[in-house]
């Protein structure tokens, strides 16, 4: 096994646990790199074992990023002053919760994706209790939570929710100020933390039911919460749901979606399986709407595929000194026709690398909407009082030189969100990429 | 037999060279002697050959027909497993499998390098990567420095992993360097710091290798520890066996890496 095998397995986890704020003003860049001062070893240690903890935690923190941030400028923000600003205020705080905050914003200050702090697995006993939920897709237009879809055999694809409905409360809980609240800081995330604030109120733990509140209805639609998808795991990321489809839509329409880049010992052969019974299609859509992403190199695993010709590239990602290009390597088992990858705004991090590769080398044309712009490998450490750190370790730029953070992937055929499409027959986006599959608009 | 610090490098790092070297059939005698651990060592030939000597001698080293590695490997909070086995002249097979992902498989025979890799696919490996590969998998690779690094230069005594360190720059044929650091007390490797070649571009590595233990009157790191682009991870060695018969069936390519070439 080869280093960047190793490297790759971490790399682009898709969290971006808290909203890219606007970038702060660029100041003009010095000569040389920023010093960053080295943390200071305190006299002593604080006698309170949770303030021991905390400290150490923060200290490590920052100093993970002063050496992997890798624009040695800190692209603008001067780490040294957030050091010493915050770190008073975690010797003065009064819980983990406040002192994890602290740490929060301390790299919110760095204004972008792929940082932030969560609580231990461990802290959350049974984890994957809490991940259940019906099985309804949401999204939002006009600051309103509209519903898109349905898990197949889910409790909402039995019930009589449709798409285009749009959701007013859940378990009596408005949602307007909830979405309202999501928004306070606008920037390309501002969709995906809405959904992501409602869906915190839509899911729960399995076998407890759920409120939907329709616009225009007087009778809420009970629902119960089901796991949705296979739990699956990696590392300090911990427990995720994963759905994976592989069906013909048609005679000549393969179809493929994936809910999140994890369990590769499973879901790639799955993928070559599903590829050599696809081998007559005319041609396949690749799903990634709604998946925030997971191990980055699944993406260059997938192109491997699609893509037959050697020494090709879905982009780069410049880390401190040095950068790595996301490598295709080709595999004996191939799809040859066309192909459609199908992308919104809660695709983020490995499917923005997947979907913005493949556009680039002109193998795929990309539907749906302008993803969020979360595309920052990262990776996810263990501190020392037991909470996870995500942080970023490289920027990334597309083969066409597009740097993704904060832009994100522009289909090449926009299907806006629209209630009278969203209420036709059929998923708007996946007709439109079947007509083209089919030929009937131009490539 | 390659020391496992090399091994662990090739697995971890990539090694450092970028040129092929010549598969050596013996042990080339050292050319300069090694000197008493009291004694300051002043020439690179000095360094190298103590450092030897300090891992057991080339004799013990010498005699030495294949090495297996078993261990733990962690990397951000993935704890696996990790198994390579490795035979003369230059036969290699590494196997790390890691829950949530899956079985990483590397190889080297004969001329050909090879990994089956569950996230981005199988591949044969070539250009520099190749040589590097090739280098690192030559079985007693420590005894033969001189081949696979011509030029070596002692840049002093510095601090390494918190430890007084003779800092070593080696050269390969092609200019491609790596710095080692051996213990100035001890003699043992401490660690290396290269730019790795990868089949996604040049990598700085560091590793560093601590608490030896004793294998059959052997030298070994029973830990090696890897910070490379902003991540880390770690081999706790568990068990090494030398000498173990290994089937050659064992290093064989697999069918379907041969398809792969072939295809190609």
């Amino acid at each position: 096994m080869r280093l960047v095998s190793l490297l790759i397995v971490a790399a682009a986890c898709g969290e971006a646990p808290r909203p890219a704020p606007a970038p702060p003003p660029t100041p003009p860049p010095p000569a040389a790199p920023v010093v960053v001062t080295p943390t200071p070893e305190p006299a002593l240690p604080p006698a309170d074992p949770r303030l021991a903890a905390d400290l150490a935690s923060f200290d490590e923190m920052w100093q993970k990023v002063a050496d992997t941030f890798w624009d040695p400028r800190y692209d603008g923000v001067d780490w040294n002053a957030v050091r010493t600003e915050l770190r008073p205020r975690v010797e003065a705080s009064r819980s983990r919760d406040e002192a994890r905050q602290v740490m929060a914003e301390a790299l919110h200050r760095l204004g972008k994706t792929h940082f932030g702090i969560a609580p231990s697995e461990d802290a959350m006993p049974g984890a994957p209790a809490g991940d259940a939920e019906p099985g309804v897709e949401l999204r939002i237009l006009d600051d309103e939570a509209v519903i898109v879809g349905a898990e197949p055999d889910s409790p909402a694809a039995k019930s009589r929710l449709k798409p285009g409905m749009v959701v007013e409360a859940v378990n009596d809980v408005a949602l307007a100020p909830v979405i309202a609240a999501a928004a306070k800081e606008k920037s390309s995330l501002t969709p995906l933390f809405q959904v992501r604030a409602v869906m915190n109120l839509v899911k729960g733990v399995a076998g407890s039911r759920v409120s939907l509140r329709i616009k225009g209805e007087k009778a809420p639609v009970e629902l119960a919460r089901v796991p949705i998808g296979r739990m699956v795991s990696l590392g300090n990321l911990g427990n995720k749901p994963l759905v994976y489809e592989a069906r013909m839509l048609d005679k000549s329409t393969a179809y493929l979606r994936l809910s999140i880049f994890l369990d590769p010992a499973t879901v790639m052969p799955q993928i070559e399986k599903d590829l050599t019974t696809f081998a007559s299609a005319r041609g396949l859509i690749i799903d990634l709407r709604g998946n925030p992403g997971g191990i980055g190199g699944m993406a260059m695993g997938i192109t491997g595929h699609l893509v037959d010709v050697a020494g090709q590239k879905l982009g780069t990602m410049q880390l401190r000194g040095s950068s790595l290009d996301f490598v295709i390597n080709p595999q004996i088992v191939q799809f040859r026709g066309r192909v459609a990858v199908l992308i919104d705004e809660m695709s983020a991090s490995t499917s923005e690398i997947l979907a913005g590769g493949l556009q680039d080398l002109h193998r795929a044309r990309i539907f749906g909407r302008t993803s969020p712009g979360a595309a920052l490998p990262s990776v996810i450490d263990k501190l020392p009082n037991g909470d996870r750190f995500q942080h970023a370790i490289a920027n990334y730029t597309s083969t066409g030189s597009k740097v993704l953070e904060g832009a994100g992937v522009t289909p090449d055929v926009i299907v806006p969100l629209d209630l009278k499409t969203l209420r036709g027959k059929q998923d708007p986006v996946i007709a439109a990429a079947t007509r083209w599959l089919a030929g009937k608009e131009k490539p | 037999m390659r020391k496992l610090a090399s091994i662990l490098f090739a697995v971890a790092a990539c090694g450092g060279s970028t040129k092929p070297t010549t598969t050596p059939t013996a042990p080339t005698a050292p050319t300069a002697p090694a000197a008493p651990a009291a004694t300051e060592l002043t020439t690179a030939d000095q360094v190298m050959e103590a450092s030897i000597a300090a891992e057991g001698g080339r004799d013990a080293l010498a005699k030495v027909t294949s090495v297996k590695i078993t261990g733990a490997f962690e990397i951000t909070g993935i704890k696996g497993t990790i198994v390579t086995l490795t035979a003369p002249p230059r036969e290699s097979l590494t196997t790390v499998e890691l829950p949530g992902i899956g079985k990483l498989v590397s190889g080297v025979h004969n001329d050909f390098a090879w990994e089956k890799n569950p996230i981005q696919g199988s591949r044969v490996i070539t250009g520099p990567e190749l040589a590097n590969s090739l280098r690192d998998a030559t079985f007693n690779g420590d005894l033969v420095w001189k081949q696979l690094f011509p030029k070596a230069e002692l840049q002093g005594v510095v601090d390494f992993a918190g430890t007084k360190a003779y800092k070593l720059l080696l050269t390969d044929g092609s200019g491609e360097t790596e710095t080692r650091y051996i213990a100035r007390d001890t003699r043992l490797p401490l660690g290396v710091e290269m730019t790795a070649p990868s089949q996604m571009g040049k990598v700085p590595v560091s590793v560093t290798t601590t608490d030896y233990r004793d294998v059959n009157g052997l030298k070994f790191p029973f830990r090696i520890d890897n910070k490379t682009a902003g991540q880390s991870f770690t081999i706790t060695v568990s068990n090494i066996e030398l000498g173990a018969p290994i089937d050659p069936k064992t290093f064989e390519v697999p069918d379907d890496i041969k398809a792969l070439a072939a295809h190609k």
